[in-house]
């Protein structure tokens, strides 16, 4: 089930808040609960199973190693069986294919390829769960004693599919005690609406530019076409996964959560270690809080402080899928930041600020390159195409069309990715200190009206970020 | 009882804690060794399941989808599957369509059926007024999966074409 389909926005989003609503405040968590699994069910009922089992593991581990208080290396062995374990699943599902076909190009025999499909979420709730085991172990955060409590925290269905990935140290309080108002439900009804709208009115149709390029052989893609598709993706996958954030965030708001914000402008960004600071950024808090920081981070020695980066990149980008594709594209960001660290960033900071951003662009579309093409031999040929190598001339018709026909998207795209437009909105919407609620809802009530009939019209375009 | 006594007790008692774990850590392998048998990849090459789908399957009367038609129709790409074979309708009021899916390593069947669902509701909407009969067809399609393969068959034998892949997986 996705957040921008009918049967979201219309039946399950609606009835889970009634029954919310309705429900004493002791049964609430158990509702939002068993509403996720729903949820979680409608995709794959089989794999509410693991689900649950990754649930009660947890909980017992994190039993486990809080009554080995005092007792240190027995804490660690606990806590270590229980990392396993959870990254065993995860390794399983997601990675054996790929690392059983990787290994059977270069052994002389066969190792049996066993492949399921990989559940729905698995990488996101597989790293809440080590968040939890981890917060657990060091202290930062208490055991949780109450099953349900931690299935909520595991499955709960703004932000199982996609994210944000959420440390329990942070949502653990709110767990326990939250509190529901007009105004939180209010905020959080913009903020789906605004999110719906970035995934709806520009994600998916910038997607289909993108997708459209992507069909097109080689002898048909001319330098500017090779360009309009790697930016058509640009957008695309910001939109896309930004939009979805905001509706895990908006619907979080009103069940009384407040969820961490996923994006912070990243296209605004003077370099590549700032647009990671403003990009998917619950991923790079986690991977900087549970394995760059214990593994020393930056207070090592320079060829360990590399290696701790380039470790981080690496798993970063295996994390986003099981392909050499995606691991060569974290280990590219890992080689920029190290770059930017260690030679040209000082340098880069005298520049002026709009080079700067057309650098981070540059580099940033060159890495989606990566992303986006189905295996390494494609992202080179696309970049090549980019830089005038065998593409099909430099400027060509399609692409103008590409660029004439969808001229308010791209607009949209550009000013969207600034926060012009949220400027604007609060002009509209408020008059110095007063609010002009009307403004505000007439603005929303119309972007709303505007996806709800792209839905109605347009053909299935799943969430990107769902694939991880 | 000596304190020692009491010590050696305690560590001799099973420890349910941790029994529990390992018995949730058994689960977790038992289940997916029931869903490898259950719904374990197939080694049949894809040339072989699409052979044995369209010796069953009337193509006579159907022609190769392009890749910008599965695009249009589906809303995805060749280069997000591991293979793909579509048949659409050469006449433009016919119906008659198939579409055989092997996805990629881990990546699941669920959007491509979301996919292939919301393909054949918008044609039921586009027929439905003025063409009972391709309706009917389009009701009694048949979308079926098995492993990390997936098919969509709108066919008056369209269960023939379903069971003949099945078998041949």
């Amino acid at each position: 089930m996705s957040f921008s389909s009918i049967l979201f926005i219309f039946i399950f989003l609606p009835v889970m808040l009634v029954i919310y609503y309705v429900a004493p405040r002791f049964l609430k968590n158990g509702v939002l609960l068993l509403g996720s699994l729903v949820f979680y069910a409608w995709g794959d009922p089989v794999y509410v199973i693991l689900l649950l089992l990754s649930v009660l593991f947890n909980y017992f581990s994190g039993l486990d190693i809080a009554r080995k208080q005092g007792k240190k290396r027995a804490r660690m062995r606990s806590m270590l069986f229980a990392v396993c374990v959870n990254l065993l699943i995860l390794g399983f599902f997601k990675y054996y294919g790929f690392l059983t076909e990787s290994l059977n190009r270069i052994l002389p025999f066969d190792i049996p390829v066993w492949e399921l499909a990989a559940p729905l979420g698995i990488s996101y709730f597989t790293f809440q769960a080590l968040s939890y085991i981890w917060d657990v172990y060091r202290g930062m955060a208490p055991v949780q004693t109450g099953v349900l409590k931690l299935g909520l925290y595991l499955a709960m269905f703004p932000q199982i599919t996609s994210g944000p990935i959420v440390k329990y140290r942070d949502i653990a309080p709110q767990i326990e005690q939250r509190e529901e108002s007009l105004g939180k439900f209010g905020q959080g009804i913009m903020i789906f609406v605004v999110g719906l709208s970035k995934k709806l009115l520009l994600a998916n149709t910038l997607g289909q530019v993108h997708t459209y390029v992507a069909g097109l052989s080689p002898d048909q893609v001319s330098v500017l076409t090779a360009w309009v598709g790697c930016l058509a993706y640009t957008f695309q996958i910001y939109f896309d996964f930004g939009g979805y954030s905001d509706m895990a965030r908006g619907i979080g708001k009103m069940f009384g959560f407040e969820l961490p914000r996923n994006f912070d402008y990243p296209y605004l960004s003077k370099s590549v270690t700032e647009f990671w600071r403003r990009w998917h950024m619950s991923l790079g808090q986690w991977f900087r809080d549970y394995v760059y920081i214990p593994m020393g981070g930056n207070r090592v020695s320079v060829p360990r402080h590399l290696l701790n980066l380039l470790t981080v990149w690496f798993l970063t980008g295996l994390w986003h899928g099981a392909g050499w594709n995606f691991i060569v594209w974290g280990l590219y960001y890992g080689v920029v930041l190290i770059l930017e660290k260690y030679l040209y960033g000082r340098f880069l900071e005298k520049l002026p600020e709009g080079v700067r951003i057309v650098y981070n662009m540059l580099l940033v579309m060159a890495g989606w390159v990566l992303f986006f093409s189905p295996d390494l031999s494609g992202a080179l040929a696309w970049l090549g195409r980019m830089a005038g190598i065998g593409a099909a001339g430099i400027v060509d018709s399609r692409a103008v069309y590409l660029l004439k026909t969808n001229w308010l998207f791209w607009a949209a795209a550009i000013v969207g990715s600034t926060p012009v437009v949220k400027r604007m909105y609060l002009l509209f919407a408020q008059d110095g200190k007063r609010t002009r609620p009307v403004a505000g809802a007439l603005i929303l009530a119309g972007l709303f009206f505007l996806c709800i009939a792209y839905l109605v019209t347009e053909s299935y375009q799943p969430f990107l970020y769902v694939q991880f | 009882m000596s304190v020692q006594k009491k010590k050696q007790e305690k560590k001799n008692r099973p420890d349910i804690l941790n029994l529990i774990r390992y018995g949730i850590a058994a689960a977790v392998v038992v289940y997916i060794g029931v869903l490898l048998a259950l719904r374990g990849n197939s080694s049949t090459p894809f040339d072989q399941v699409e052979a044995a789908v369209e010796e069953t399957m009337d193509v006579s009367t159907l022609k190769k989808g392009s890749s910008q038609e599965l695009k249009r129709f589906y809303g995805f790409s060749e280069s997000d599957c591991d293979s793909v074979c579509l048949y659409v309708p050469e006449e433009s009021m016919a119906v008659e369509e198939m579409l055989l899916v092997k996805t990629k390593n881990g990546s699941g069947t669920e959007s491509i059926r979301e996919a292939m669902e919301s393909r054949r509701d918008t044609q039921i909407q586009n027929y439905e007024g003025y063409g009972p009969e391709q309706v009917k067809l389009l009701e009694e399609s048949v979308i079926k999966e098995k492993g990390d393969y997936i098919i969509y068959i709108v066919s008056p034998n369209a269960q023939s074409v379903a069971n003949a892949f099945t078998d041949v997986l």
